[in-house]
């Protein structure tokens, strides 16, 4: 499990984020129905008898250290099944809000028509009331980047920027990142809470 | 939102339009192989096919669906570019994106409209930490989660890998949300 590393750098503030890191589980050992065992080092059986087998191939069982080796892990299905994936990562698409022991913070970025138009919003709740902060959010399309930043004094234990209507490069994916190094929220005992620094993807038609 | 000067716990509250689009398109397409019926319909409902979707669709979505599901979360600050939903349904894709997306709008509208808070702002999870943190006698608590929300039917909840769960939004802004929560919670902050 990757952790939450702190350091000190711009404003004292600042805090970089690893990533979340999400082992498989193999809740159930069965296969398309196939009675099987869920460990990869299972031998298999050998009855002594000679069997001719006139069947397709089929799956009874992922061995698990050689689809990590090959770039592949063995998921669960919500029916209980099992599968074989390539490894990769899904995307955040829409909005995205992360929590941690001072309050979330969130973006959201959802197409808003045709031409590049795009909403966005982003914001923190803080379980301390904030009375001061700084929000430093990034937005990329393929024409480029470009900030949308905040900063005040709310007295309060919540923040957000409103909806905005954007404009966009069309026809491509945008990106909204909170930047974690940037976006705080000073509290009243002078603590400093620090954006753990969400963020999306959204096709821009 | 987190103090930087210690390690802590993260939770990640996420919407992916990867997952909510495959679910569309297994309504759109009346997909019904175990695999696609294991997760409740979308709500508000999606125009149905009267045709059942071919063995080949059918095997094609389950494809699909798995590869979305079992692909690790990206840090929130590296969002990459969505997978692909695979060549063989590329027609069918093609021609559900338009409606999927004015069904999106509409569902985000009517929520504006509702005027009733978002999900972040109900999710227990600031009393469940602090329940786990008494039961633990621990003072801080260090596991991450991460929980994929959808707008399906019902109270849904499936536990995808050891710290992924997919939820409906109906049960994470129920009073059942506080237990579900707390069972996970408990025990990934207990391998902590």
């Amino acid at each position: 499990m990757r952790k939450i590393r702190a350091v000190m750098a711009v404003l004292g503030v600042s805090a970089a984020i690893g990533g979340l890191a999400v082992a498989p589980a193999i809740a159930s050992p069965s296969v398309d129905g196939a009675s099987t065992t869920s460990t990869a080092s299972a031998e298999p059986e050998h009855t002594g008898m000679v069997k001719r087998i006139t069947k397709g191939m089929t799956v009874v069982r992922f061995d698990r250290e050689v689809a990590e080796a090959n770039g592949y892990e063995i998921v669960t299905r919500p029916d209980g099944t099992q599968a074989s994936v390539k490894k990769g990562e899904l995307t955040t698409q829409g909005q995205s809000t992360l929590f941690g022991d001072c309050g979330s913070s969130f973006v959201e970025l959802y197409k808003g028509g045709s031409g590049g138009a795009a909403d966005f919003r982003t914001g923190f709740i803080t379980y301390q009331v904030a009375i001061g902060f700084r929000w430093w959010v990034i937005v990329r399309d393929n024409n480029g980047t470009s900030n949308q930043n905040d900063a005040g004094n709310p007295f309060s234990r919540s923040w957000d920027s409103g909806w905005k209507r954007l404009w966009l490069y069309p026809g491509g994916n945008a990106w909204a990142t909170v930047i974690p190094d940037d976006s705080w929220a000073l509290q009243s005992n002078g603590a400093i809470c620090v954006s753990a620094g969400p963020g999306t993807v959204e096709w821009i038609d | 939102m987190h103090f930087n000067d210690r390690p802590t716990w993260l939770v990640s509250l996420d919407s992916s339009s990867e997952i909510i689009f495959a679910l569309y398109a297994r309504d759109a397409l009346n997909v019904t192989s175990p695999t696609a019926g294991s997760v409740p319909p979308l709500e508000p409902a999606v125009p149905v096919s009267d045709i059942p979707a071919s063995p080949e669709v059918e095997h094609q979505w389950d494809e699909w669906w798995t590869s979305i599901t079992g692909l690790r979360l990206a840090p929130g600050g590296n969002a990459l570019i969505p997978v692909e939903p695979p060549a063989a349904l590329e027609d069918e894709i093609r021609r559900l994106r338009p409606a999927y997306s004015q069904w999106a709008m509409d569902l985000r509208a009517a929520e504006t409209r509702s005027g009733q808070p978002h999900t972040r702002e109900i999710i227990p999870l600031r009393e469940v930490t602090d329940e786990v943190k008494r039961e633990l006698g621990q003072d801080n608590l260090d596991f991450t989660l991460a929980i994929q929300e959808i707008p399906v039917e019902g109270r849904y909840w499936h536990r995808m890998t050891t710290d992924t769960v997919m939820a409906s939004s109906t049960l994470l802004r129920s009073e059942e949300a506080f237990t579900k929560l707390k069972t996970l919670i408990r025990e990934l902050a207990a391998q902590g």
